[in-house]
């Protein structure tokens, strides 16, 4: 009987070593290289942060959804692995993004929470992908999980954009930097609080894969013990 | 056995096991009304008859209601292995869904039909618009409900305790169908016709798609055996 590897595999250190000191980089440029805003002050530093977070939960949920789709598909384990640790990862993203907003919300608009679009539909999203993993607590059998998961994912990711819409029709009132005018993108920003998004974003990215590609070892590791013990338990039981 | 016939027949079964167990709509309709109850009394005194009270205490209780019986849909094929018995039909899978989810839908209706008019006089308001409108709009909601509902309750139903999670995997995803009810409804009361709020209208119709045509391609995930 052989232990589960725990080592990391190679492509594991080299993505760590290469996002633990962009993590750091990327924290030096939003923090003390960018320039100051002029009306929000040191406040908006917050924004890098926010906007890497806010990718990254968007991210992750689309890997989850074609982790999903894939695991339908396939009936690969390895399918399933991904897509819950990107559910994990995007959970914690979105709390990033949701806590991140809520404090720079309380700097400019005096408020801690408010009922616009991107808020209710990033909320919403928390909640569909909590479900999504409460789904996979409560189902039993690896197969039925990983399929009844996939199916949910698929679903939720699905009635994200119908979320975002509604919300849209709602209420409104979160800035848009980014606009995109008659098929050109712009951004209403100094030159320099572009490149440090830019960085903050690719940073975050990294981390993303360098925890994404962690927690899925880490779940093999925890199916492969959960076998083993299975094993055990037969063999002492007969 | 055209799906036709497989659909009228499943269809069938659940109303004669409505009639004789009562559970999806003798329960939800009287859950809805007390907690049409529980609503009055939570208001604070005099408020009752202002703009909007009505709209969202309706949809607050149907939608809440809604969920006792939306998630018995599957969970009652389980006992005695029924839903093999369903699944072993010589039709397509998502036939199943379709019967499942219009007999869901038929009983929401029902609720809605004996609870509504409570809430209408508790409030004291008047339709405010022709009885056909506020069928189509009633009618598009509790389809939309009754669709996602009805997926859900395949996903639950083979879920560890899967009837106390039902309403926490559910209501995230009907976030656009309730937005969506509460606005057509003030709509309804306040100028008697959807005109004002199209866009809902159009975001009912796009769910209703949606829902009942994506488990076309996923049912057959879903409740395989």
């Amino acid at each position: 009987m052989t232990l589960p590897m725990t080592r990391p595999s190679r492509a594991q250190t080299l993505l760590l070593s290469l996002a633990a000191p962009a993590v750091v980089f990327a924290l030096y440029m939003a923090l003390i290289w960018a320039p100051d805003e002029r009306t929000l002050g040191t406040v908006q530093r917050i924004f890098y942060i926010h906007v890497g977070s806010a990718w990254n939960a968007y991210l992750s949920f689309l890997i989850v959804f074609l982790a999903s789709v894939g695991y339908l598909l396939r009936r690969q384990a390895s399918l399933d692995a991904v897509a819950v640790s990107a559910a994990e990862i995007g959970i914690l993203f979105t709390t990033l993004t949701l806590a991140s907003g809520s404090f720079w919300a309380r700097a400019v608009w005096n408020v801690w929470w408010t009922w616009d679009p991107r808020l209710t539909t990033t909320l919403i999203m928390w909640f569909m992908y909590v479900a999504y993993l409460l789904v996979r607590a409560a189902a039993e059998g690896e197969e039925r999980r990983g399929r009844l998961a996939g199916v949910f994912g698929v679903i939720a990711f699905a009635t994200v954009p119908l979320v975002h819409f509604s919300a849209t029709w709602w209420r409104g009132m979160h800035p848009n930097i980014i606009q995109t005018q008659g098929g050109t993108i712009r951004m209403n920003m100094d030159p320099d609080m572009i490149v440090t998004m830019v960085v903050a974003v690719v940073a975050t990215t990294l981390l993303n894969a360098a925890l994404l590609s962690h927690r899925v070892s880490l779940e093999h590791v925890s199916r492969r013990v959960a076998a083993l013990r299975e094993r055990v338990r037969l063999e002492v039981e007969s | 056995m055209s799906v036709l016939r497989a659909v009228a027949a499943i269809i069938w079964k659940d109303l004669r096991l409505e009639w004789r167990t009562g559970e999806a709509i003798l329960t939800p309709a009287l859950l809805a009304l007390l907690l049409l109850l529980v609503i009055v009394f939570a208001l604070p005194p005099g408020v009752a008859r202002q703009e909007g009270v009505l709209t969202a205490s309706l949809w607050t209780a149907l939608f809440f209601a809604g969920t006792v019986g939306l998630a018995r849909t599957f969970a009652r094929e389980r006992a005695e292995g029924r839903l093999w018995g369903l699944l072993l039909a010589p039709v397509d899978r998502s036939a199943v869904f379709l019967a499942k989810g219009l007999a869901a839908f038929l009983f929401l209706a029902v609720v809605a039909l004996v609870t509504m008019p409570a809430f209408f006089g508790v409030f004291g308001q008047s339709l405010g618009a022709p009885l056909w409108r506020w069928g189509v709009v009633v009618g598009l909601v509790l389809l939309a409900y009754a669709a996602a509902g009805t997926l859900l309750s395949a996903v639950a139903a083979q879920l560890r305790a899967g009837e106390v999670l039902y309403p926490v995997l559910l209501f995230p995803l009907l976030v656009p169908v309730i937005l969506a009810a509460v606005h057509l409804t003030d709509a309804l009361l306040t100028t008697g016709g959807w005109e004002r709020e199209g866009v809902w209208m159009h975001m009912l119709i796009l769910y209703n798609i949606l829902f009942w045509g994506v488990p076309y391609l996923i049912f057959e995930y879903v409740v395989e055996v």
